[in-house]
């Protein structure tokens, strides 16, 4: 549904939110067979198999979209040989077991081991580091569904069986191990470039973690001009937050540090998100504090914020100030608050909220040593400043 | 004309557990989503320091509810279809919120995987529930026993 998003700033959101360009022919596949599937009704074709049960009806059809999207993909040219005749067999066999279906002769075995099997490939493929998207995503959930629908007991007045109660656990760990092996491969595959994490960035052919949008920067060493207007937008921000050392200023200003716990506090300042300034060291939109190990609050940077979603920040020390955004981020209404990021099966834990894209940042960091002065400040070492800063007298 | 009405018949006279049947299976697969969903909430709680619980209560309690009243579904059994279409009015309301913000911020609708469990997975379990309840009732204004009329 959403298509890979070309624009200059704020250009690679995760490919798990997204369906991947090399998955094209997977979907025009399926869209031939709906297409097609369609003709035959018009046809009549309703008639060849009218004594079959909804949920037969259903199983028929997932298992030849299944097959319809596997057939894409391997005709598509996007995967190597070996992987494309893997595909092949795979979208013979569904479209042999929906064959059967539709005969009414079930699915049998053969569906059941067929389905297990393309289903557990995908988990190796995702824990292997291969980035997962909406087209692998819904061809799963569909796998599983068809095979609930095989494994399903026949109706019964009595209780429910050993054998169905363990069929229904077996379709919950698909369920469970198709999210986490998604996961797994999204970040993953985003660790495969190294400044998706540090740097904000990605270059090309490198993917964001989930949840992150980051633009596609090119791999260029900044200008002399830029290193020098970087380094002064970090020494003039140290000047103009040393004041924010002592949280009780920061609230007198307006920032809410209530509750401020762990290493990664962000105090936020409504009236700063509203005042229309960009990127002044003086204002920022939010302060970063962290608590040392001796319990007190260390001030470590300041997150600014641009006023409006998809306006892009002013990056003014070229590649050494990279702005980012954030998608799919799920938010709590009761109380307000940040509840995670959209699951690969595309839920928000329940009565929160997803927010789709939010505007684009920079985080400053102003404590002295920050290998990414603009970046993702690695946790060890952010533990370590801490640890030596609690042993200072 | 003819072939609406010749449709309507087909679902109509459809035995009530046909429909059921595959009411359930759905359930599964939506208690299963909700499961996960409610475990992921509880790890992002333990990542993110501050993060709101309600969620994974929410989550948690929207499983059990779906899970317990697939287990209890039956054609005689309103409560267990009325906890279910709360549920899914409760999913598709937020999924609502989410559209109009994604459309709005974004220009587009929400990611696949999204619309095919929080709209076509709910909005199929209530037409499925809704048919079979039809179909029940159908079959007692005609004197037959719901549970055998899939057997003739």
């Amino acid at each position: 549904m959403n298509l890979p998003v070309e624009q200059e700033h704020a250009a690679g959101g995760s490919p798990l939110y997204q369906i991947s360009a090399e998955h094209s022919a997977a979907v025009f596949a399926l869209g031939l067979l709906l297409v097609g599937m369609w003709l035959l009704r018009q046809r009549g074709a309703r008639d060849l198999a009218p004594s079959l049960a909804p949920a037969d009806w259903l199983l028929a059809g997932l298992l030849a979209a299944s097959a319809a999207i596997h057939a894409g993909l391997a005709i598509g040219q996007d995967h190597a040989t070996g992987i494309r005749l893997l595909f092949l067999l795979d979208a013979l066999a569904l479209g042999v077991i929906a064959r059967r279906v539709l005969a009414g002769a079930g699915a049998g075995r053969l569906g059941v081991a067929v389905l297990a099997a393309s289903i557990l490939a995908y988990w190796g493929s995702a824990l292997g580091g291969a980035a997962p998207d909406q087209v692998g995503l819904a061809t799963k959930l569909g796998e599983i569904l068809a095979l609930a629908i095989v494994v399903r007991p026949a109706p019964s007045r009595r209780g429910p069986s050993l054998r169905s109660v363990a069929g229904s656990f077996a379709i919950g760990l698909l369920v469970l191990g198709t999210a986490t092996s998604s996961w797994v491969g999204a970040f993953r595959a985003s660790a495969a470039d190294p400044g998706a994490v540090a740097g904000h960035h990605v270059h090309a052919g490198g993917v964001a973690p989930p949840g992150t949008v980051l633009p596609v920067v090119p791999e260029r060493e900044p200008t002399a001009a830029e290193r020098v207007a970087a380094v002064d937008l970090v020494n003039t921000a140290r000047v103009a937050l040393a004041r924010y050392a002592d949280p009780a200023v920061a609230a007198a200003d307006g920032y809410r540090v209530n509750g401020l716990a762990g290493i990664d506090f962000h105090a936020a300042n409504a009236a700063n998100e509203n005042d229309d300034r960009v990127l002044d060291p003086a204002h920022p939109e939010t302060l970063v504090y962290a608590v040392a190990p001796d319990g007190r609050p260390v001030l470590m940077g300041a997150m600014f914020l641009m006023p409006k979603i998809g306006a892009p920040g002013p990056t003014i020390g070229g590649p050494l100030t990279v702005w980012h955004a954030h998608e799919h981020v799920c938010f709590s209404l009761t109380p307000p608050g940040l509840a995670g990021l959209l699951s690969p099966l595309g839920m928000c834990p329940v009565g929160t909220i997803d927010m789709p894209l939010t505007a684009e940042m920079i985080h400053i960091w102003i404590v002295p040593g920050a290998p990414e002065p603009f970046g993702d400040l690695d946790e060890a070492w952010k533990r370590a400043y801490l640890q030596a800063t609690a042993t200072r007298p | 004309m003819q072939r609406v009405e010749t449709r309507l018949m087909d679902t109509t006279e459809r035995p009530a557990d046909d429909f059921l049947d595959l009411a359930k299976v759905l359930l599964l697969m939506q208690g299963s989503i909700l499961v996960a969903t409610t475990i992921e909430a509880v790890i992002w709680g333990m990542a993110f320091a501050g993060a709101a619980a309600t969620g994974s209560l929410l989550s948690f309690a929207a499983a059990a509810v779906i899970l317990v009243a697939r287990a209890r579904l039956s054609a005689d059994r309103r409560w267990s279809r009325r906890l279910v279409y709360f549920v899914e009015a409760f999913t598709l309301t937020f999924l609502a919120v989410d559209l109009v913000l994604a459309i709005a911020l974004t220009g587009t609708p929400p990611p696949a995987v999204a619309v095919l469990t929080r709209f076509v997975l709910p909005v199929s379990v209530i037409f499925l529930l809704r048919q079979s309840a039809r179909a029940t009732a159908a079959a007692a204004s005609r004197g037959v026993n719901p549970a055998l009329e899939g057997a003739s």
